[in-house]
C-alpha cells in the first residue's frame, strides 16, 4: 500500500471522516484512475447521438433492401426505391437537426442553473495541477503532503497557476462583489497565504478521492475574510480537471458561534480549574500551617529556656529537636503535593498524537491567520499511539504553536510553520519548527526556566510547564536553533510496550 | 511562679508538643490531650485553671467541647486556635463564651497574654 492511500486526507471540517480515495483510486502504478482514464462522455449525449446513428443506418438499409426488392422486378421498381431511400435520409437529417436543437437547449439549462442555483458555485481550471501530480508521480514522488510540506513555495507555485473560470450570481452576491470578472483569474488572489486546505486538495487528488470537503477562509473582494465551507466532486478523467465545479457555503456565523461555545468551554475549564486550585491551597495553607505553628512555637520555647536566669539546656534542645522534626514534615508536604501536581497525568489513554496535533491547530486557527502564519502539517502512516493524558499534550503543542507564530511576527516573507509527526526509537516524535528569529545560543537552556519571558506581560511559565509535562509523560522536550533561520521544538512521547 | 494547670487539647502532636515546651518554660504545669472526650473523662475532680482547645478535630470539635466545658465548669477560661480563622466560626466562639481566638501560626506572646490575662480574671 502506498503512503498516500494510508494516510486520512486532514479535512478542516469536523466530523468528516477523510475522504477516503475511490474504489482502486491508485492502481499499482501509483497514478490515480483520473489520469489514464478515458474522457467520460455525457450519458445522455452518448444515447441521443446512438439514437441518430440508428435514424440514419435504419434508412439506408430500408433504402437498400426496397432497392434489392426491385432488382428483380422491371426497372419501373427502381424510382419508388429510390424515393424511399432519399425521404429516409431527409427523416434522418431532421431527425439529427432536432437532437442539436436540444443540446443547445440542454447547455442553456445547464447553465441557467449554474447561474440561478441559491448557492456559491464556482467553476475552475485545476489542469496545471493534474499536470503537476503526474509529474511528481513520475518522478516517484507519491506523498503529496510530505512533499508540500518540504516545498512551502512550491505549493503556493501552484496555487498561483489554478484559475477560477467563473462564479454565479449568487457568489457575486455572497461575496459582496460587482461582477464574477472580479474572481475571474488565479486562486490564490482570494486564497490567503494562511491557507492551510489547499495542500489537502491536493493529497484528496493525488489519492484519486471521488470527493472533498474542507473549511477555508477567503478573502472577498472589499478585503474582508470569510469562512467557507467548500465541497467539489473531483474529476475522474484528465479533461475533468478543466471544469471542476466547486460549492461554498458561508460559515462565518457558525463559525463565530463555535468560536464562542470553545470560549466558553475554556472559560469552564478554567474556572473549574481555579476552583481545583482554592481547594488546594486550603487544604495546603492547612497541611504547611500546623507543622509551622509547631516551629514557631518550639523556636520561643527554646529562647525562652536559654534565657532563664538560669538556662535549661536540656529543655532547649529538646525544644530545637521538635522543631527539626516539623521543619521535615512542611517540607514532606510540600514534595507531596508537588508530585501529585506534576507527576501523575490524570486522564491517560492512548492518544493518536497526529489526531492531538490537528486539534491544536485548529484551536489556534484564529490566531494563526490573524498572524499571517502558513502552517504546514505532515505525520508518517501508521504512527503508534501512546499512552497520555490528550488535554495536556494538545496544551504543550498550542505553546509551542503560539511560540513559533511569535518568533515570526517581524519576518517580512512567508511565515512557515510547520508541525511533523514521525516515529522514532520506540517514541512518537513531534518537531514544530518555524523560520524566526532563532535562539541564541546562550538563551538555550535558559528559555525551559520558569519566569524566563521575552514579551511583555508573560510570565515565562510556558516552556517551563510543557517541559515539566512531557517529562512527567516519560518523554523529553528540546530545541534546536539558528539564529537568523528559526528554531525546532521537539519531544517524544514514549510508545508503551 | 505559681504552678496553674493549662490543658491543651489538639489533635496534632507536633503542636501539642511545642505547646507543652513554651508553656512550661514560663513555670506553667500542662496537661496534654488529643481530642476533647479524653480531656473531659480527665478533667475531674480537678479541673485545670485554663483550656486552650483547637477546633478542626476529628470526633467532637473545639467549639463543641467548649460548650461541654461551659455547661460543667461555667467559670473555666477557653483559649481557642484555628488553622481557620473564619469571621463565623470566630463569632460562635466568642459568643459561647471564649477568652481568646487564636489563629495558627501565632507567637508564643500572643497566647502567654492570653493566659495571663484569663488567669488574673479568675484570679
Amino acid at each position: 500500500m502506498r503512503a498516500e492511500t494510508a494516510k486520512p486526507v486532514f479535512s478542516l471540517w469536523p466530523g468528516q471522516p477523510g475522504a477516503a480515495p475511490a474504489e482502486g483510486g491508485t492502481p499499482s502504478t501509483g497514478m490515480p484512475a483520473w489520469a489514464s482514464a478515458a474522457r467520460r462522455a455525457p450519458g445522455r449525449l452518448t444515447a441521443l447521438g446512438l439514437v441518430a446513428l440508428g435514424f440514419v443506418l435504419a434508412a439506408a438499409v430500408g433504402g437498400y433492401l426496397l432497392g434489392l426488392a426491385g432488382d428483380d422486378a422491371p426497372g419501373a421498381w427502381h424510382l419508388p426505391a429510390i424515393v424511399v431511400g432519399v425521404l429516409a435520409v431527409c427523416l434522418a437529417l431532421a431527425g439529427s437537426g432536432l437532437l442539436a436543437l436540444r443540446l443547445v437547449r440542454a447547455e442553456r439549462r445547464a447553465l441557467a442553473i449554474f447561474e440561478r442555483a441559491g448557492v456559491s458555485l464556482w467553476e475552475e481550471d485545476w489542469s496545471p495541477v493534474a499536470q503537476a501530480i503526474i509529474a511528481l508521480k513520475r518522478a516517484g514522488i507519491h506523498d503529496m503532503q510530505t512533499h508540500f510540506t518540504a516545498h512551502p513555495d512550491a505549493l503556493r507555485a501552484l496555487r498561483r497557476q489554478v484559475t477560477i473560470r467563473n462564479v454565479n450570481a449568487f457568489t457575486v452576491q455572497m461575496m459582496g462583489a460587482r461582477s464574477p470578472a472580479d474572481f475571474i483569474g488565479p486562486l490564490d488572489r482570494i486564497l490567503p497565504d494562511t491557507d492551510q486546505t489547499f495542500v489537502q486538495w491536493l493529497v484528496a487528488l493525488a489519492a484519486g478521492a471521488p470527493v472533498f470537503r474542507s473549511e477555508a477562509h477567503i478573502t472577498r473582494p472589499d478585503g474582508s475574510v470569510i469562512d467557507t465551507l467548500f465541497a467539489a466532486e473531483l474529476p475522474s478523467d484528465l479533461d475533468g480537471f478543466r471544469h471542476i465545479i466547486v460549492t461554498a457555503i458561508d460559515i462565518t456565523g457558525y463559525k463565530a458561534s463555535h468560536a464562542r461555545l470553545v470560549a466558553a468551554e475554556t472559560e469552564l475549564a478554567r474556572a473549574s480549574r481555579v476552583i481545583t486550585v482554592g481547594t488546594l491551597t486550603a487544604s495546603l495553607a492547612h497541611e504547611v500551617n500546623s507543622p509551622l505553628s509547631a516551629i514557631v512555637l518550639n523556636a520561643e520555647a527554646c529562647m525562652r529556656w536559654l534565657r532563664r536566669p538560669v538556662p535549661e539546656i536540656a529543655e532547649a534542645e529538646a525544644a530545637i529537636a521538635q522543631l527539626m522534626q516539623e521543619a521535615t514534615r512542611a517540607r514532606d508536604v510540600v514534595a507531596r503535593t508537588r508530585s501529585f501536581l506534576s507527576n501523575t497525568p490524570r486522564h491517560r489513554r492512548l492518544v493518536d498524537l497526529a489526531e492531538t496535533a490537528r486539534d491544536a491547530i485548529m484551536v489556534v486557527g484564529r490566531e494563526m491567520r490573524e498572524l499571517g502564519i502558513s502552517v504546514h502539517f505532515d505525520a508518517d502512516a501508521g504512527l503508534p499511539r501512546v499512552s497520555a493524558d490528550a488535554v495536556q499534550i494538545q496544551q504543550v503543542l498550542v505553546n509551542l504553536l503560539l511560540n513559533g507564530a511569535q518568533a515570526m511576527s517581524e519576518v517580512p516573507g512567508p511565515r512557515d510553520l510547520t508541525i511533523r509527526l514521525h516515529a522514532a526509537a520506540e517514541a512518537v516524535q513531534v518537531d514544530v519548527q518555524d523560520c524566526g528569529c532563532g535562539i541564541a545560543a546562550g538563551l538555550m537552556e535558559r528559555i525551559f526556566m520558569p519566569f524566563q519571558t521575552t514579551r511583555p506581560g508573560g510570565m515565562g511559565m510556558g516552556l517551563a510547564i510543557c517541559r515539566n509535562c512531557i517529562e512527567s509523560h516519560g518523554g523529553r522536550l528540546w530545541a534546536d536553533s539558528t539564529p537568523g533561520q528559526g528554531t525546532t521544538f521537539h519531544f517524544t512521547l514514549p510508545v508503551q510496550g | 511562679m505559681d504552678a496553674r494547670v493549662i490543658a491543651v487539647v489538639d489533635d496534632d502532636q507536633g503542636i501539642r508538643m511545642a505547646l507543652r515546651s513554651l508553656l512550661r518554660s514560663v513555670g506553667y504545669t500542662v496537661q496534654l490531650f488529643a481530642d476533647g472526650p479524653s480531656f473531659l473523662a480527665d478533667a475531674d475532680p480537678t479541673p485545670p485553671d485554663c483550656l486552650v482547645t483547637d477546633i478542626q478535630m476529628p470526633g467532637m470539635s473545639g467549639l463543641d467541647l467548649q460548650r461541654a466545658v461551659r455547661a460543667r465548669y461555667p467559670h473555666l477560661p477557653v483559649i481557642i486556635v484555628t488553622a481557620f480563622p473564619e469571621e463565623a466560626i470566630r463569632k460562635q466562639a466568642m459568643a459561647d463564651g471564649a477568652r481568646c481566638f487564636l489563629s495558627k501560626p501565632f507567637d508564643s506572646e500572643a497566647i502567654l497574654r492570653c493566659l495571663t490575662e484569663a488567669l488574673d480574671e479568675t484570679g
